[in-house]
């Protein structure tokens, strides 16, 4: 938790001088849809570290659902996606946070995937899958940008590439909001559709 | 089934070389899903209509997914390329199953088996005795606990006759009755006596309200919505109840930002007592501002 905590304090700054930027960009009425708050969570990591989201207020994080049997989950690892992003954005102030909600898997199971991916974010484990229910992530990957204010500025899939055989014309829908709310303006499509294999939440007696 | 399946690859095999038996045969014990490619003649007649289709043998407990998968899961796709001058008409999808996964995450789709097919109609002027071929990219993802994307290119030969010679026809016809058919259909053979859908704004969103009401003919045990959007537009989960002969869907959507098409198709499945299964789309605009689009054509 010690470096993510730094990282924290660093873009407290940064964030500080969004929230100007966007004092300013909007100085009318309040025109803009309401937008939903993201539920706060407390949960552990791959190393056994506590992470609560409202510890990030401030910052913008990206919440992305995981899943290591899921074949979409491993085309975006194998082509860096993830990794990718979350270390472009972490030089600007993102905190990105995966969160494994698949009933039959465990620390050890997240502990093992991170090693293998050398996946430098947490990686928390949500194995009763009371946060995903709680979000409404449907599919991993599932993907949510959470602004500085606590609200979630974007959901839905990685990228508008389910089959990962656009050759031109891909459009990464969490890098566009991502850039549009840490310009501070407004983003374009706060929505969409995520692909990929369900969450495997814990089955329910019937 | 079975004498059916291997005919199937037989010709397949045989007509392209795409893959040989021995690999074939192989393959069918490890995968969860297989394709198989058919055409309802073996020669066919200049300027006359023939089917093509291809048929996915599912293992049991797994399941691959419908042209618009639900919550999660990845539409199957059938891509047939034919020769200069062949014209394909749209892929059709038999009536999909609805999958309620825990956590209530939808899934649409398919067990056991499903073959999804396309007419194609030649070009006028087709040299009598000329042989030409089709192929078939089919793409899917197999799901059970876990889930396996899986792909197959399949070659078919078929040759230009004076008179078609049919082939398969019974496979064909079998799928035929598994099709949605129009509301007009359904109430001209009595299953229906009315369908009102209407479309309005949400007050406090830019979101969209439909709602569908239906009058049965013949009373279904279980009545099923199943919407179908592109990526532009976002559907909720759709309410359905159903009591004394009727029944009433309700539905919020709204479009996503991605994509241009306002166009959203539905589709109400419904289940007699007696198992049978029948469906009929639906189609609604789903415009980008707040304005209320009434039901398309």
């Amino acid at each position: 938790m010690k470096t993510l905590h730094v990282v924290g304090a660093a873009v407290v700054v940064a964030a500080l001088g969004i929230y100007g930027l966007r004092a300013q960009a909007q100085n009318g009425p309040a025109s803009a849809p309401a937008r939903k708050v993201a539920p706060d969570f407390t949960l552990t990591d791959q190393k056994g570290n506590i992470v609560k989201l409202s510890d990030f207020k401030g910052n913008v994080v990206v919440l992305e659902w995981t899943n290591p049997d899921c074949p979409f989950v491993q085309r975006h690892y194998k082509a860096g996606t993830m990794a990718v992003l979350a270390k472009v954005y972490a030089a600007r102030g993102v905190v990105w946070l995966a969160i494994n909600s698949t009933y039959y898997m465990d620390r050890t199971k997240d502990a093992d995937w991170a090693e293998k991916q050398q996946i430098a974010y947490p990686v928390l484990g949500d194995h009763d899958g009371k946060v995903g229910k709680a979000y409404g992530a449907k599919s991993s990957p599932h993907m949510f940008v959470i602004d500085a204010q606590g609200n979630i500025a974007y959901q839905g899939a990685i990228d508008n590439d389910a089959s990962g055989e656009k050759k031109e014309g891909v459009v990464n829908y969490v890098a566009q909001a991502l850039n549009a709310v840490l310009a501070g303006k407004p983003v374009a499509i706060t929505e969409t559709k995520s692909y990929g294999c369900s969450v495997k939440y814990p089955p329910e007696p019937t | 089934m079975r004498g059916r399946w291997r005919a199937g690859l037989w010709l397949l095999v045989a007509a392209a070389g795409f893959v040989p038996a021995p690999a074939a045969r192989a393959a069918a014990g490890a995968e969860p899903v297989q394709a198989a490619f058919f055409a309802d003649a073996s020669a066919v007649a200049a300027g006359q209509p023939f089917k093509v289709g291809v048929l996915f043998r599912i293992a049991p407990e797994w399941h691959i997914y419908w042209k618009y998968p639900g919550d999660a899961g990845l539409a199957t796709e059938v891509k047939f390329e034919l020769p200069k001058g062949f014209v394909a008409g749209e892929l059709q999808w038999p009536l999909p199953q609805s999958f309620i996964q825990p956590g209530d995450v939808a899934g649409y789709g398919y067990t056991g088996e499903v073959m999804l097919t396309a007419e194609v109609t030649p070009p006028k002027d087709l040299p009598v005795g000329e042989a030409f071929a089709i192929r078939a990219k089919a793409s899917w993802l197999g799901c059970r606990d876990i889930c396996r994307p899986g792909r197959a290119e399949l070659n078919a030969t078929l040759t230009v006759a004076a008179r078609r010679a049919p082939a398969d026809e019974a496979l064909f016809r079998q799928w035929v009755p598994r099709l949605p058919r129009t509301e007009e259909a359904w109430t001209a053979a009595g299953y229906l006596h009315s369908v009102t859908a209407s479309a309005g704004p949400l007050p406090s969103s830019a979101g969209m309200k439909i709602a569908i009401e239906i009058a049965w003919g013949t009373k279904p045990a279980k009545v099923e919505f199943f919407p179908a959007p592109t990526e532009a537009v976002l559907t909720d989960k759709p309410s359905v109840s159903t009591s004394e002969g009727r029944t009433a869907i309700v539905m919020t959507a709204r479009r996503s930002g991605a994509g241009a098409a306002d166009r959203l198709e539905c589709l109400v499945v419904f289940t007699l007592p007696d198992g049978e299964r029948g469906g009929f789309p639906v189609e609604f605009r789903i415009p980008a501002g707040k304005a209320a689009a009434p039901p398309g054509p």
